[in-house]
């Protein structure tokens, strides 16, 4: 009986699971899906998850004078080469991946010695200091985008990878995530070095960051994925210059045309973008799942 | 290799007393155990001569050198912690190393590829590599050079802990309560180990346990410290045969030391139990003081008038040794007397027995826990 219920339970659990699995799936399945797809596939919805791959002729490439069979190709390809040729996507994915590297370099270097002196050092209004660290995790970034936008554009940094970059690196997140993990760091440790002669920066450097390497590759995940994906911002404060758009900016290249959007190539597009994250979610997942767990971030 | 003195240390938290005003002097070359319940403030008066916690008034000699201003790594002391506290990214290798390190290279020499640029890197890394093989080779560490520390049992780990010590020749060694998590067998092992390591180098060791079976086998001296006080200093023999207070000689012997609250008369005869018992004090008034006997020194008589009568209530066979278990009338403890397996034929739970002990053997304690000197009568026997 208690077996039979138990099993039922189960089922129900993952019935829920699955649903929510499938609108989580659906958007990239659809992304996916027409990103190997024939215009005209995409606008009859036929063609199945891979498209027929039957040959088409490219309507630009005649209009540009060609004959129907220099610009005879098979959809998937058309659509991953369009995706380049189109836009600059190899520039904007360097763009996405300095912009997010230095964002995440920069804040490990603040965050990793403010949350050190937040969780092993005792200094007078450290508990203010870190009541601030939480209120700021409160602050909403559109809230302030105005006001950081006008600051940038005071000192003359719009359109230039320091918009980009500066607003972020400091991160209050980062710092909260390290503290609650260094506060696991037995204090004995600290003293042990100390003893053999480190500096408080060399604590931070040579004991605290390897011991906490889960947690820093768990904050990681979260800082690079948000910059990855982030639209708003590089929205803001890149108005103009496309070499420094990063990749879903780029994604604005496909869309609304006087041609018609083009679907085919944009999903290419959003695909080549997502894949990165992916892979790297995948290689890391193991220590990504070890660092939330052990900074009990849920 | 140096002597250590501290000057009227004082430590508070806030308005809370951790260490009141102590003073002591630790020779060079001594083995020194800082003993107390837990909560008495000796690793935090280890702490202090560290340089891991600032005194809130005092100042800390090292050498005849005022050190209370130096940083723990300008003291050139070497600490072992209760959990080792080892690196746990580096190998056995690298940890020994991390003294030497610090303090051998240059700011470019410690920072890892780095290093090879730089003039100089390789004799110091040889003499940095040698003295890690040496200390291994005597701690017995060479095969687990490579191993990470967690891949370590508590013995090898504590072991790697002292050679991260020993490696670079300090001036005295801190070990705060260093063989506390090991299991007991481990610990009686490791604590010839360290004895013959201090014998060893010749150093000064300050010693933190809460275990006076660790402080009474190891020591040259022990200090037994109580709620931040500083009762006793003396040789075990001192300590265990000799307390100034009643505090020390609970907490120094097991099993405990048996205390019978008696009264004096006016005339200072000390009566247990309104039975005059054949020693006097000087003092004599009428007050409560307390009689303290070791359970080696109690013993079973027959009846007499000067004889403890009680009823045992408990026995604890050791095979080399047996406990007996006694409640006294109108005492509110329970005594326990150490004899032979021998000798325990004819007892058993609810037999009524007569305890006595050598006047000699008693230590008497004032109301306040003080020291005081009985003067025997001739025949000295309680039971006599």
């Amino acid at each position: 009986m208690s077996i039979h219920r138990s099993s039922s339970n189960e089922a129900i659990k993952h019935l829920v699971l699955i649903i929510g699995a499938l609108i989580v799936i659906l958007p990239f399945y659809v992304m996916l899906s027409y990103s190997m797809k024939s215009p005209r596939e995409i606008e009859t919805n036929t063609g199945g998850f891979f498209g027929a791959q039957a040959p088409m002729i490219d309507e630009y490439c005649v209009k540009l004078g060609k004959t129907p069979e220099e610009c005879t190709t098979i959809p998937i390809i058309f659509n991953y080469t369009e995706a380049f040729k189109k836009a600059p996507l190899l520039r904007y994915l360097f763009n996405g991946v300095f912009v997010t590297l230095s964002i995440f370099l920069i804040q490990a270097l603040i965050s990793l010695p403010a949350a050190y002196a937040l969780s092993k050092l005792r200094w007078l209004g450290r508990d203010t200091v870190f009541a601030l660290v939480l209120f700021s995790l409160l602050i909403p970034v559109h809230a302030i985008a105005l006001p950081l936008y006008i600051m940038l554009a005071k000192v003359g940094l719009v359109n230039t990878y320091a918009a980009l970059i500066v607003p972020w690196t400091i991160s209050v997140f980062g710092i909260f995530l390290m503290r609650q993990f260094f506060r696991t760091v037995p204090d004995d440790l600290i003293d042990a070095a100390r003893l053999d002669g480190m500096t408080e920066y060399s604590i931070v450097w040579r004991v605290m960051l390897p011991t906490a390497i889960p947690a820093l590759l768990a904050f990681a995940i979260f800082s690079v994925v948000a910059h990855w994906n982030d639209y708003f911002w590089p929205r803001v404060v890149i108005t103009g210059n496309r070499d420094l758009f990063t990749p879903p900016l780029g994604l604005r290249e496909f869309k609304g045309d006087a041609d018609g959007s083009a679907w085919g190539p944009m999903m290419a597009t959003a695909t080549i973008i997502v894949t990165p994250l992916i892979v790297a979610f995948l290689l890391a997942q193991k220590k990504f799942v070890e660092g939330i767990t052990l900074t009990g971030m849920k | 290799m140096a002597s250590i003195s501290l000057r009227n240390i004082g430590k508070s938290f806030g308005q809370t007393n951790v260490i009141n005003r102590l003073g002591l002097d630790i020779a060079d070359g001594e083995f020194l155990t800082l003993v107390g319940p837990s909560g008495c403030g000796k690793s935090t008066l280890l702490r202090i001569i560290a340089g891991l916690e600032t005194p809130t008034e005092g100042d800390v000699l090292i050498d005849g050198k005022a050190s209370i201003k130096l940083r723990p790594s300008e003291r050139n002391l070497a600490m072992v912690f209760q959990s080792y506290a080892l690196y746990p990214h580096l190998s056995v290798y690298d940890n020994i190393a991390v003294p030497m390190r610090m303090r051998q290279f240059t700011r470019w020499q410690r920072i890892p590829f780095v290093r090879r640029l730089v003039k100089g890197t390789r004799s110091v890394s040889q003499d940095i590599d040698e003295k890690v093989k040496a200390v291994s080779e005597k701690l017995g560490l060479s095969p687990l050079l490579n191993r990470k520390p967690g891949e370590l049992s508590g013995g090898q780990k504590q072991r790697v802990a002292l050679g991260r010590a020993i490696v670079r020749d300090p001036v005295a060694f801190l070990f705060d309560e260093p063989l506390s998590n090991l299991d007991a067998k481990l610990r009686v092992h490791m604590r010839s180990e360290i004895i013959d390591l201090q014998r060893k180098l010749a150093s000064t060791f300050v010693y933190v346990t809460h275990d006076q079976a660790e402080a009474m086998t190891m020591s040259d001296r022990i200090a037994v410290m109580m709620q931040g006080d500083l009762i006793q200093v003396g040789t075990p023999e001192d300590i265990y045969l000799n307390p100034q207070d009643l505090r020390v000689a609970e907490f120094i012997g097991s099993p405990k030391i048996n205390v019978l609250s008696a009264m004096t008369n006016q005339f200072g005869q000390v009566c247990l139990n309104e039975t005059p018992v054949r020693f006097r004090i000087a003092d004599e008034s009428s007050t409560e003081i307390s009689i303290a006997v070791r359970p080696e020194s109690l013993f079973v008589c027959n009846p007499s008038p000067a004889a403890i009568p009680g009823q045992i209530k408990h026995i604890e066979y050791m095979g080399d040794q047996a406990y007996l278990y006694v409640d006294i009338e109108k005492q509110s403890q329970r005594i326990i007397i150490k004899v032979l397996p021998t000798q325990l034929a004819g007892y058993e739970i609810g037999s009524a027995i007569h305890v006595g002990f050598d006047a000699k053997d008693a230590l008497l304690f004032d109301q306040d826990g003080q020291r005081i000197y009985a003067t025997p009568s001739p025949r000295s026997v309680v039971n006599a």
